[in-house]
């Protein structure tokens, strides 16, 4: 233990009192802890949306089939665009990272452990924001809410508002357990554990943190120019006005494709760590 | 899909290209796999062989694979050149409009709206749902949009374009066939977006005047019928006027 210096963090929650294991969930900051939360979650939501899934496949079974209205349709597409990319592919590819990356390199626990306590249950409030909000006022505007049809003159309703919430705070979350990730991986390796050292997939859980560094701010913001044209009057995605309906396109084309590299990176480095 | 267009006949040779190149990269890969497997397995009476490559072989065997993938670059760009090329009108296609003569592209507006597409033609003529062209002609489409973004894809004729609103967007293409070709929206553009399709029917040029012709006469009857109503409405307006004080819009 060459880092004596630094201070210890008690992470692992209140004393455990009876046989609640709760309470010691819900307040770890343990990297492991965390990580499970996401594994589980998005482990849950790859059933939901492949339910989601097959509903839409039903509906499109035959021609002009009369399964569902519409609108429903327009729901659930919309609703299983942000499950399976926020809250299955995403905090799957994260909450290995996090689970295995610092055990890999010989990190005691992760350098921020609160900041990834806070990702964590921000990407369940982001859960409950969007199946609430699916509940009550669904979004109807698809997988990728394009403007100018997630505009409030097209969906006038709160449902688009929601949609942009939970995958903000899923988002958000996640964004946070990168930094930690990577924050860890930089600086609390353990002695003598040379990047040429690290194995591949703690590379891999570097390079896709740095990654989600990048791509989720820009999807952060064009959330927010997006729910500022909503609720404030603004015309960023307005044409006529100074905006351009396809600055949302070139925003979620960063996000989105950085997303796909990102599943793909951890993918190649699970084959190339196991085999 | 059946090609019937310059580019698309481009689109569709890439797309077999890239198939059959996938399969024959599939098919070796795996034979290869599954004869290692063959033959360095273990059995009755022997041990399995444990392998090892020579010092260049991941090297020889990504080469090659990169040297493949080189390659299908390299033909997509060039296929997806000709493709977006603009095709000429030949002597067959429509080479005088109105009495002018044709330098250039026949050019038609299109616009998405929800949920149904509309298509002006020059000279004043339109036409909603069906786009009619005549056949052997340069085409030169500018797609606008008036509400949200719609993407027109009839994949027979030409490539795929957003219809997006504050923006002109143009596709070039060439009928060489008659007939006529579905097509349909392609981006979620709100409730009725699975319905909103289109129809291109490809005619001969004296077919295409003609058509022409119909529709301007259509849309000059329409619109006296519409002036004669107008009319009408205004009269009864000013009778009524006149027998009573009016003060019902004042709201």
């Amino acid at each position: 233990m060459s880092k004596q210096s630094r201070p210890e963090i008690a992470v692992d929650g209140f004393p455990r009192r009876g046989r609640f294991a709760a309470a010691d969930i819900v307040t770890s900051a343990d990297h492991k802890v965390v990580a499970k939360i996401l594994l589980v979650g998005s482990g849950g939501f790859l059933f939901i949306a492949a339910l989601e899934l097959l509903l839409m496949r039903l509906q499109l079974a035959i021609p002009e089939n009369i399964f569902m209205e519409p609108y429903t349709f327009n729901r659930i597409l919309s609703l299983y665009g942000a499950t399976s990319i926020f809250f299955f592919a995403l905090p799957l590819v994260m909450g290995l990272f996090l689970y295995i990356a610092p055990l890999q390199v010989g990190a005691r626990g992760t350098a921020l452990p609160r900041l990834s306590q806070i990702g964590g249950a921000l990407w369940v409030a982001g859960a409950v924001v969007l199946y609430a909000g699916f509940l009550w006022t669904p979004s109807e505007a698809g997988v990728n809410p394009l403007p100018p049809l997630s505009e409030l003159a097209f969906l006038s309703n709160n449902g688009v508002d929601a949609w942009l919430t939970a995958c903000g705070f899923a988002t958000l979350g996640l964004v946070l357990v990168a930094i930690d990730l990577s924050t860890t991986l930089k600086v609390d390796r353990a002695p003598g554990m040379a990047w040429r050292r690290a194995p591949i997939f703690a590379w891999a859980a570097a390079v896709g943190s740095w990654l989600m560094l990048f791509i989720g701010p820009v999807l952060l913001a064009a959330f927010t120019m997006l729910m500022i044209d909503r609720n404030y009057g603004g015309t960023f995605f307005a044409d006529g006005a100074g905006g351009a309906p396809l600055l949302w396109q070139h925003f979620t084309w960063i996000f989105y494709s950085g997303a796909y590299m990102l599943v793909l990176i951890f993918a190649f480095a699970a084959v190339a760590e196991i085999f | 899909m059946t090609p019937h267009s310059p580019g698309t006949g481009q689109i569709n040779t890439l797309i077999w290209i890239g198939f059959f190149a996938a399969l024959i990269v599939v098919v070796v890969i795996n034979l290869g796999l599954f004869g290692a497997i063959r033959r360095n397995r273990g059995g009755r009476g022997r041990s399995a062989r444990q392998t090892r490559g020579s010092r260049g072989l991941q090297f020889r065997v990504a080469g090659s694979l990169a040297g493949f993938a080189i390659v299908l670059f390299v033909l997509g760009i060039i296929f997806t050149n000709n493709a977006t090329s603009t095709p000429q009108t030949t002597s067959a296609g429509l080479t005088s409009y109105h009495g002018k003569k044709l330098d250039g592209p026949l050019v038609i507006k299109a616009t998405g709206q929800q949920w149904i597409w509309r298509y002006n033609y020059p000279n004043g003529a339109f036409s909603y749902y069906k786009l009619v062209i005549p056949v052997h002609t340069e085409i030169e489409m500018k797609l606008e949009s008036t509400d949200v973004i719609h993407t027109w894809s009839v994949p027979d004729l030409a490539p795929k374009v957003d219809a997006v609103p504050g923006k002109d967007t143009p596709v070039v293409f060439r009928a060489d066939a008659e007939g006529e070709f579905w097509g349909q929206s392609a981006t979620l553009s709100g409730q009725a977006y699975a319905p909103m399709r289109t129809a291109v029917e490809v005619v001969s040029p004296e077919r295409f005047e003609e058509f022409i012709a119909e529709q301007q006469k259509g849309i000059k009857a329409g619109q006296e019928a519409a002036e004669e109503i107008e009319a009408e409405k205004v009269k009864e307006l000013e009778e009524t006027e006149g027998e009573e004080p009016s003060g019902g819009e004042e709201e």
